[in-house]
């Protein structure tokens, strides 16, 4: 079976290969999800773009002001999405916030993906004690109630930005080590590292060369799908404050504070709340998509 | 078999002792221990007497000896906040997590089970299409918000409920549902999918052939043999339950390990936060383990494997 596999793609393009490129660019693009990729540009634009296109400083306190409701809610334009308690400007802090998400959802992701698939490289290519050493602490890393250990953790060096995205790097690269894994495992069977074992290449070249680029499919779509983990499991963790430390605003923290004007301005919960939600599905249905045009298997569905 | 039991009895205590060791650096991660295990307002004969109760200028493969040592005689030292032992205190809390993921588990398991054969039944249908929405929406939106919202709709605007606390049935019915959010959403994924899966097969053919009432084609012939899957997605989602309890009990003021956590965190009260981390844990990965061999002993292909 891991033969077959392996060599019908080969097979494919020799069979086909005056293909137009152009058509097969456009081809890919079928069934774009087109609004869950405009929720994430705005996302994307509006947090890089944040420090220019904020109506307010986003720390900035008006205690006159403080409280509004958004526009349609007996709100003014002056404070769109209205303002918190201390009078800040929530749109303001909404971009602060997507900023935020972003910065940490992409570092861990890049970092526990790095971190996941080279363990995973390692063991599935070089089998043995290498092996036996990574499976073990992948289980380990797996078993344990994870937000309880990454609360401690965040407890004991203190909430930082870049304590956080270490923390949940540390936390988090052992899903990408165990799906990857049995990847490798099925790569290094196929006949294309075979013949280059005995072309001579040395272990890191066919690991490089030859295995990763086979395994980049399924790390892309498990990343993509770890991305709004990430933000979920950021979210969290700052709304029970051990995530960033305020005054910076982010989505958790956001709501943390709204939960305490439940029924007095509502709004404070609720726009937080959508900005998750809308991002988190917009990522998910993004890889569902990307899932089904990477893997062969799901690709003549 | 025997192997089968040996190898994961080995992975148990591998995973364990990883645990005690992660629990042992939490204290060590700053740098200066005393700091962390003494609260600031302590003076300096108090931190130079820790840190010889402590045997903090021991190297630290003895420190984690004694470390080790205090676990297996289940002395994990004195919460400071509370003023008795850390174990106690965890002990006296812990029940209430429990109950919590008791009714989080029924709520999920119900819930997906009884949404993901609806959809499945009537495919492309109506109550499909929802399956597939509740699906998605149980993965996007964090639990947290499915806590505040339920509080915001339930207890703010139409005062159904209590908002927080924990007092009789009532109190349980929004902290378990939110508790239960993610995995009922997995369990209706995968419920639907193993329906249809087993819907195609032939054995269900034969039965409708029969005559079989559509009734009990479904709940005696399909449904029976798409609980495997089903159950096994379950029992890893009970590590959800107790871990998930962190949020959601800050959230409704449950008092269980959750909400314990975090005070000890805040407090400083590092003794406490090693038990509550180690026991959990411990407590998690033996859970694990037994539902692991019972299923070897129901399913024979996961020994024979």
């Amino acid at each position: 079976m891991t033969t077959d596999s392996s060599s019908l793609p080969l097979d494919k393009s020799v069979a086909e290969p005056i293909a137009p490129k152009r058509a097969s660019w456009l081809h890919n693009l079928r069934g774009l999800p087109v609004v869950p990729l405009t929720i994430l540009l705005i996302v994307i634009g509006t947090g890089i773009l944040a420090p220019i296109i904020q109506p307010h400083n986003p720390n900035e306190v008006d205690l006159l002001a403080s409280l509004r409701p958004p526009v349609g809610f007996d709100g003014t334009w002056e404070h769109p999405l209205g303002t918190d308690e201390l009078g800040r400007d929530v749109l303001s802090r909404l971009m602060d916030g997507a900023q935020i998400s972003l910065l940490v959802g992409i570092a861990v992701v890049l970092g526990a993906g790095t971190l996941g698939a080279t363990l995973a490289l390692l063991a599935g290519y070089f089998r043995g004690w290498v092996d036996i050493l990574i499976s073990r602490a992948t289980d380990t890393f797996l078993a344990v109630p994870f937000l309880l250990v990454a609360i401690s953790v965040v407890g004991a060096v203190g909430a930082s930005t870049r304590n956080l995205i270490l923390v949940l790097i540390f936390m988090t690269w052992a899903g990408y080590a165990r799906v990857l894994r049995s990847e490798v495992l099925r790569v290094r069977e196929a006949d294309f590292v075979r013949l280059a074992k005995v072309a001579g290449c040395s272990p890191a070249r066919i690991i490089i060369r030859h295995i990763l680029p086979n395994i980049v499919n399924p790390l892309i779509v498990l990343a993509t799908l770890q991305l709004s983990a990430v933000i979920v499991i950021e979210a969290s963790l700052s709304f029970l404050g051990l995530g960033v430390p305020a005054p910076q605003a982010t989505w958790g923290g956001m709501l943390a504070n709204g939960k305490a004007y439940l029924g007095v301005q509502n709004s404070l919960t609720i726009v937080p709340g959508i900005a998750i939600a809308a991002t988190c599905l917009s990522i998910n249905l993004m890889g569902d998509w990307l899932r089904v045009r990477l893997d062969p298997r799901f690709r003549q569905l | 078999m025997t192997g089968y039991i040996v190898s994961r009895l080995i992975q148990t205590l591998v995973t364990i002792v990883g645990i005690s060791v992660v629990v042992f650096f939490l204290a060590r991660l700053s740098g200066d221990a005393t700091a962390l295990l003494i609260p600031p307002e302590a003076t300096a004969e108090d931190r130079e007497a820790l840190k010889e109760s402590l045997g903090l200028d021991d190297p630290l493969p003895v420190q984690y000896g004694i470390f080790v040592k205090g676990i297996i005689t289940g002395d994990f030292g004195d919460s400071f906040r509370f003023g008795e032992p850390a174990l106690d205190v965890f002990l006296d809390r812990f029940p209430n997590t429990l109950k919590l993921a008791a009714a989080s588990a029924v709520v999920a398991l119900l819930g997906g089970v009884s949404v993901g054969v609806l959809g499945a039944i009537r495919a492309g249908g109506f109550v499909d299409r929802l399956t597939t929405v509740i699906a998605l929406l149980g993965q996007a939106i964090p639990s947290f918000l499915i806590g505040i919202m339920l509080i915001l709709f339930f207890a703010v605007e139409l005062r159904w409920l209590p908002t927080s606390g924990m007092a009789g049935p009532k109190t349980f019915i929004m902290p378990a549902i939110a508790s239960a959010w993610y995995s009922m959403a997995a369990l209706t994924r995968m419920t639907r999918s193993s329906m249809l899966d087993v819907m195609e097969t032939d054995y269900i053919r034969l039965a409708r052939l029969k005559g079989v009432p559509e009734r009990a084609v479904i709940w005696k012939h399909a449904f029976r043999n798409a609980l495997v899957p089903i159950l096994s997605l379950f029992s890893l989602q009970i590590i959800f339950f107790v871990s998930g309890s962190v949020v959601i009990e800050q959230i409704f003021a449950w008092p269980g390990i959750g909400q314990l956590t975090i005070q000890a965190i805040f407090s400083r009260d590092y003794p406490l936060v090693q038990t509550i981390v180690f026991v959990t844990s411990t407590f998690l990965v033996l859970l694990n383990l037994g539902v692991d061999l019972l299923y070897a002993v129901i399913d024979p292909r996961i020994r024979l494997a």
